[in-house]
């Protein structure tokens, strides 16, 4: 329990002297009531640039994370001590009670759950599985097979410094210190627009909101991009907004988030001074950006493939998860949002509390100066929201909505509405209205908070992810890769995880294992161009259809002379206009390797051979798939003089039998990848033939646990 | 600031100039360039193969329809080849038309291997069926082809000229 409060609160006070700093050089104008929630939410944007450049130089190291604090410390006290401005005004008494009171009682259980052993879906897998990577090479290293690797860590990098002594409940304590600070931070800026109930009770209404606490008291960071876009408004509601600091929260959150793009233009107009803006966001976005753009040759990885190809990312997943995060299975129209946002909690992945039904009641903050402004960044800010739709997805936008809402209510009834909030939001409370598979904090397990109880058995006993976890750790060696059908709880277990479907890779490894079981995906098609025996230098096949949601594929290109094939030849030069990175899988002889355009069709796609001599040839033939109706083709060559021409006319069509060892060529193929395990659920698609027929695929069962198999690839 | 910002603008800026690698030479190959091509004789016939009339003994009729299936008379017979003899599951796709059972009314197919019967299969309605049946190593041999015979109890005669049919068939012959 020390290591874990003291990883935290090192964690948290580096910040917060890196912020004293800042705010002590910058000239904010802060009060003493204002100046430690600056210092510490714009510190932990400098911290994180810290972090980011002893990452970058691979010096990680508990050592050195000491040495930093204690740096930070340093500079504390020898440069970061302002002179602050005058106080603001006191809160009236009956808000203070209340205000301490939700508060502490809310912050007490945010704590508790907090200091538990992290069993957070996406903080157990990717947050933290990111950050445990990143410590255990002392820095960054490239992570190509995980989509979530490639994405700025602005918030997460924190997660470095409370990892490396408190491990995972140390990180969740530093994201709940920023949830712990978030109404503290509303109540200021209430106070300095003279509206201190409005702040207090916004405040209050965002932190005690059942998704807010059980986000914030895990290693997520969407509380933390919340506080960030808040501490931005109170800077830029300012008389005199500092544009510098404006920008570099502003910057900030986009590294936290790239959906907090939205705030950059926003922070542009609201900080008045454009190029101090810019630059300050600069600073901060600048190394990640350089980061990916050198790492993984896309500056916004892991999106817009299609503007910056890369060999990591597919087009088509790109444009599938679009798709599933704009539309949450169980959802079956746009009118049945605000009650899945607000009360039923499953299908969206969270609840905000009963009370946002009435978030419209913000609409009477327009007659306000801060609610207007309020309202206008909470719309902006809310923006994202279209694009994923799940509930965490509005924590960013819902301290801002909460402004307006209680800055447009008349001060008398919102004690009224805080205690009612209060009490829908008592987790026991919750468990009367909500779906019982809501994302929330439901129970409290405090012996093992407080380390009375090993966090080990306890994760063994009550959390089959975990499990999955430990079976990994358990039955395979140190350098072992395991394919995964789903995310596992990889900050639990040292070995690398490629999930079947976040990254190029992980979707090529799916198309290996579904090829044997599928017959649609196999070669069982061969389409023949026939044509008068000529001299070429180079082949192409040129697809000719537009649209549908086909992806052209070929499992093998074989060109012919005299009804014989040419062999391959190392001078041969292969070219392709979409993912050209596996156009060998065309070339290689194997019936379970394909290329694929991993994208929609379009016209004019074409697959190239450059025989590199001129060479004799009379026909081609392309091995292919069914599962690509939609594909039309032509062939054309390029001779002598240089030009390309059609040749022959429509390909004839013959089909192949199902080719043997399909299975056990797959194996082989993942083998190749450098994955040794695979590991399986029981109920996944084709999961029986896969336990019935090991001597075909080619792998021995290595453990069981619950309804999951781990097999060693042989 | 200036040149913070500068460095993004040029980072985006030539981040989409990257050049890709477009040019690659063919890999380490795994198997024979042309699949199937190595053996004379497939383990499956896809009735619109190439070479599928080079595996039919008896029985079925060259004329390939829809550039997909061939009809058969009673006893439709040829011969495969299994590289191996474990882990393989005897297939075919067959359809029983609808102009034919309203004559024969309900069928029954018969499946034998080398002369030995496998299977049988009782097809009440017409319509697309596929019989699909594991087969014991000590069925095949890896020696020489495999011979393969359907036989169809009862045959649809034309009330016009007196042909013949049996079924139609899309493919036959041995799979995984």
């Amino acid at each position: 329990m020390v290591s874990v409060v003291f990883g935290a609160v090192l964690t948290l006070v580096a910040a917060w002297c890196c912020g004293q700093v800042v705010t002590a050089r910058f000239g904010l104008g802060l009060t003493r009531e204002e100046r430690p929630l600056y210092s510490l939410v714009l510190g932990a944007a400098m911290l994180s640039l810290l972090l980011f450049a002893m990452a970058a130089l691979r010096v990680v190291s508990d050592a050195s994370l000491l040495a930093l604090a204690a740096g930070l410390g340093l500079a504390a006290w020898r440069w970061g001590r302002g002179s602050n401005e005058d106080s603001l005004p006191a809160l009236p008494r009956i808000w203070r009670w209340i205000f301490g009171v939700a508060w502490g009682g809310f912050a007490v259980i945010a704590l508790l759950h907090a200091m538990a052993p992290e069993m957070s879906p996406d903080g157990s897998s990717y947050h933290l599985g990111i950050v445990a990577r990143f410590y255990r090479a002392h820095g960054f290293i490239p992570i190509p097979h995980l989509m979530y690797g490639q994405m700025p860590q602005g918030f997460d990098i924190l997660y470095l410094m409370a990892f490396a002594f408190g491990r995972h409940s140390a990180a969740a304590l530093v994201h709940c210190g920023f949830l712990l600070v978030l109404p503290w931070l509303a109540l200021r800026i209430g106070q300095r627009a003279g509206r201190a109930e409005a702040g207090a009770a916004a405040g209050l209404l965002a932190m005690l909101s059942p998704v807010v606490m059980v986000d914030g008291a895990s290693a997520y960071n969407d509380v933390a991009l919340a506080v960030v876009l808040l501490a931005a408004f109170g800077l830029a509601v300012r008389e005199r907004p500092h544009a510098g600091a404006l920008g570099m929260l502003a910057g900030y959150a986009f590294t936290i988030k790239y959906t907090a793009v939205v705030a950059l233009p926003w922070a542009l107009v609201m900080g008045r001074r454009w190029r101090a803006v810019a630059g300050g966001a600069a600073v901060v976005i600048a190394p990640w950006l350089a980061r990916n753009f050198l790492t993984y040759g896309n500056p916004v990885a892991p999106f817009y493939s299609k503007w910056f190809p890369n060999p990591f990312m597919h087009e088509s997943f790109e444009e599938n998860y679009r798709a599933w995060m704009r539309w949450y299975d169980g959802l079956g129209s746009v009118r049945e949002i605000p009650w899945a946002l607000t009360v039923d909690g499953t299908v969206l992945g969270g609840l905000l509390g009963p009370l946002f039904l009435l978030a419209p009641v913000g609409l009477v903050a327009l007659r306000d100066g801060l609610g207007r402004r309020a309202l206008a960044a909470a719309a902006l800010f809310a923006l994202p929201y279209a694009a994923n739709v799940g509930t965490r997805f509005l924590i960013p936008a819902l301290p801002l909505v909460a402004l307006a809402m209680c800055v447009g209510l008349p001060a008398r009834v919102l004690p009224a509405v805080v205690l009612l909030h209060a009490v829908l939001s008592l987790p026991v409370v919750v468990d009367k209205y909500a779906c019982p598979h809501a994302w929330r904090i439901s129970k409290l397990y405090p012996k093992v908070a407080v380390r009375r109880e090993d966090p080990k058995e306890f994760m063994t006993r009550e959390w089959p992810p975990y499990r999955r976890a430990a079976l990994i750790e358990r039955a395979t060696h140190a350098q072992a890769v395991v394919a995964v059908p789903t995310p596992v709880p990889e900050s639990y277990t040292s070995r690398e995880t490629r999930v079947l479907y976040l990254s190029a890779q992980g979707e090529r490894l799916a198309d290996l294992l579904l090829t044997p079981l599928i017959r649609e995906r196999q070669p069982l098609h061969r389409y023949r161009f026939s044509f008068e025996r000529q001299a070429l230098r180079a082949v192409r096949v040129l697809q000719t259809a537009a649209g549908g949601q086909d992806n052209w594929s070929i499992t093998e290109f074989n060109l012919f002379d005299e009804d014989k094939p040419l062999a391959r030849k190392k001078e041969w030069h292969l070219r392709a206009s979409a993912f050209p990175w596996d156009m060998g899988l065309a070339f290689d002889g194997s019936p379970v390797t394909r290329w694929r355009a991993w994208r929609g069709l379009r016209p004019g796609e074409f697959v190239e051979v450059d025989l590199g001599e001129v060479v004799q040839i009379d026909g081609v033939a392309l091995e292919m798939s069914s599962d690509q109706w939609g594909v039309r083709m032509k062939l054309e060559g390029r001779g002598e003089d240089g030009n390309w021409r059609p040749l022959g006319g429509e390909p004839v069509r013959s089909d192949r039998p199902p080719p043997l060892g399909l299975r056990r060529m797959a194996i082989e193929e993942m083998k190749r990848l450098g994955v040794t395990h695979l590991m399986l659920v029981e109920g996944d698609f084709g999961w029986e033939d896969l336990r019935d027929n090991e001597e075909l695929w080619g792998f021995r069962e290595a453990g069981q646990v619950d309804n999951v198999r781990l097999y060693r690839l042989e | 600031m200036r040149t913070g910002l500068a460095a993004v603008v040029l980072l985006v800026t030539s981040a989409g100039c990257l050049k890709q690698p477009d040019v690659f030479a063919p890999p380490e190959q795994r198997n024979p360039t042309v699949l199937d091509e190595n053996r004379k004789r497939l383990h499956f016939v896809p009735m619109s193969a190439e070479e599928a009339p080079e595996h039919f003994l008896n029985d079925i009729l060259p004329d390939l329809h829809d550039g997909l299936w061939r009809w058969t008379l009673q006893r439709p017979t040829l011969e495969v080849r299994v590289p191996k003899r474990n882990g393989l599951k005897f297939r075919a796709q067959l359809t029983v038309p609808e102009i034919t059972m309203e004559q024969t009314g309900p069928v029954t197919i018969g499946v034998y291997i080398d002369n030995r019967m496998l299977t049988e299969r009782r097809v009440e309605k017409p319509g697309e069926v596929v019989i699909e049946q594991p087969v014991g190593p000590e069925w095949l041999t890896t020696a020489r082809p495999v011979v393969i015979r359907m036989v169809i109890d009862k045959i649809w005669t034309s009330p016009l000229d007196g042909a013949q049919r049996g079924f139609i068939l899309t493919g036959v012959g041995f799979v995984e």
